[in-house]
């Protein structure tokens, strides 16, 4: 499978997806800043505590890294999985569903990893910022960041299945658009849920679960149906 | 048996949402040879290559690559097996030795000089240029190249000099005969340059609307038909048996 995985890497360099997610990074370290400050001015209530604040950075950030994923996915599977490349991929003696699991284990271990390191450098540097120098007029508790942190990694792992979700309903359609669309749209609809249930453990502890259920079944129905593709494609 | 075969076919049937591409198709080809395998668009050709690497399920019937049935052994067989079908397909950003490094990685085969096996098609000097920009024969050269890196035993290649200059058809044709005699390959081409056929055929198989019509090995054509292989194929395709 590691084998699989570099001979992936070595056709589809990864080299772009670090530099855009540092970019990302440094644009969440503004988006914070950003928020906080417009919420002062703006007088805007719900954006006047720390725990909205890094709630909001933190769903944004999925929405970008699913755009990412979905991205990737559109590239690695669903591009490889059309026209002329199966042909060549499905000439090797290698088990088509060791190859797909080989794509979608490198691209989930990936973007989970980039997102939750990413919101890591904006979450630090305004903490210490607001010490020092507050902007928002509100206590900065350990118990709030630790929530934070423990919403973050949430959130990566639903991304999995959010991009998963776009996966299968994009290669149904062979479509890379709908991928993209349809990760959006579903992480927007995530986020507000994970906003909705901050704080309350047995629900998010609950969404979780059923986003790895959700998240395990596409996957292997997909593996499945990739390896059963021969029967239906005729060119 | 005394004559073992490199593919053998029996009572092959391939429909494609109720219509039959290929119906009762028997193919033998036997091992060390060079098996020309003609047949007008459309007669179930490239179906029938797709077939014996794996790519499509047969329908009914049996199939049969190097000894093993493709349905049950499909991976042990594409190890021994190089393809080119339809048009070559390669990780287009790769130069040519970086495409069949990777290949070779997939075929789990290492210690090859893939210089050489460059060199064998005519493309030492394509260096570090991504195949993107490579010319349609330069593409197949390549992928012919690629076919053969892993040393199989049996080449399947569909209309493998298409889009070839003469020397290249010519370097190809002295390639495929080399390819038999030293490392006892087994080839399966098709191609619609008849001629081609005739040059370096042992057996010659003619495919019209899905049944393979007529086996002849190349001795017993050239003694029964003096018009050679082109009066042959046309023979088979206004109804006769092509013999006079």
């Amino acid at each position: 499978m590691l084998k699989l995985m570099r001979l992936e890497l070595q056709r589809n360099k990864l080299t772009t997806y670090f530099t855009a997610s540092a970019i990302a990074c440094v644009c969440l370290i503004g988006f914070i800043y950003f928020v906080a400050y417009v919420a002062q001015v703006e007088n805007e209530i719900d954006f006047q505590n720390y725990s909205n604040i890094f709630l909001f950075t933190s769903v944004v950030s999925m929405i970008v890294y699913a755009i990412m994923a979905a991205v990737m996915y559109s590239r690695f599977v669903i591009d490889e999985y059309r026209g002329k490349m199966m042909l060549l991929l499905f000439s090797y003696p290698i088990s088509r569903k060791k190859m797909l699991l080989a794509k979608m284990l490198l691209i989930m271990s990936f973007t989970t990893l980039a997102m939750i390191v990413s919101n890591i450098p904006p979450l630090i540097i305004f903490s210490i910022s607001e010490t020092i120098s507050p902007i928002v007029s509100d206590t900065l508790s350990t118990g709030l960041i630790l929530n934070v942190v423990k919403t973050i990694f949430i959130l990566g792992v639903s991304l999995n299945t959010i991009c998963l979700v776009a996966l299968r309903i994009g290669f149904a359609k062979k479509s890379v658009p709908a991928t993209i669309v349809l990760s959006f749209v579903l992480c927007a609809l995530y986020g507000n849920a994970i906003i909705a249930s901050f704080g309350n453990d047995a629900v998010i502890l609950a969404l979780c679960l059923l986003m790895l259920i959700i998240g395990g079944a596409i996957v292997l129905e997909l593996l499945n149906k990739v390896h059963r593709m021969e029967f239906e494609e005729q060119t | 048996m005394s004559v073992d075969y490199a593919v053998r076919t029996d009572g092959l049937i391939k429909t494609f949402s109720g219509m039959e591409i290929l119906t009762n198709c028997c193919m033998n080809v036997q091992l060390g040879t060079i098996y020309g395998f003609l047949g007008p668009n459309g007669a179930g050709k490239t179906t029938l290559m797709k077939i014996l690497t794996g790519l499509l399920q047969p329908t009914a019937g049996s199939v049969e690559v190097l000894g093993l049935q493709v349905v049950k052994h499909r991976e042990e067989i594409l190890r021994k097996v190089g393809s080119l079908i339809e048009v070559p397909v390669f990780f287009e950003r790769l130069s040519a030795e970086a495409n069949i490094r990777l290949h070779l990685e997939y075929m789990s085969m290492t210690g090859v000089d893939i210089k050489e096996m460059l060199e064998m098609v005519g493309l030492t000097h394509t260096g570090q240029q991504a195949v993107s920009t490579f010319s349609l024969g330069m593409r197949q050269r390549l992928a012919i190249a690629r076919a053969l890196s892993h040393k199989p035993e049996l080449l399947i290649l569909d209309e493998p000099i298409n889009g070839l200059d003469p020397m290249g058809i010519r370097e190809m044709r002295d390639l495929f005969v080399k390819l038999v005699k030293e490392h006892k390959m087994t080839i399966l081409l098709s191609s619609h340059i008849l001629s081609e056929i005739e040059h370096i055929a042992d057996t010659v198989g003619v495919i019209t609307r899905g049944t393979i019509v007529r086996e002849l090995s190349m001795c017993e054509l050239r003694s029964q038909v003096p018009g050679g292989l082109e009066d042959y194929f046309f023979g088979i395709m206004s109804g006769g048996h092509g013999i006079a």
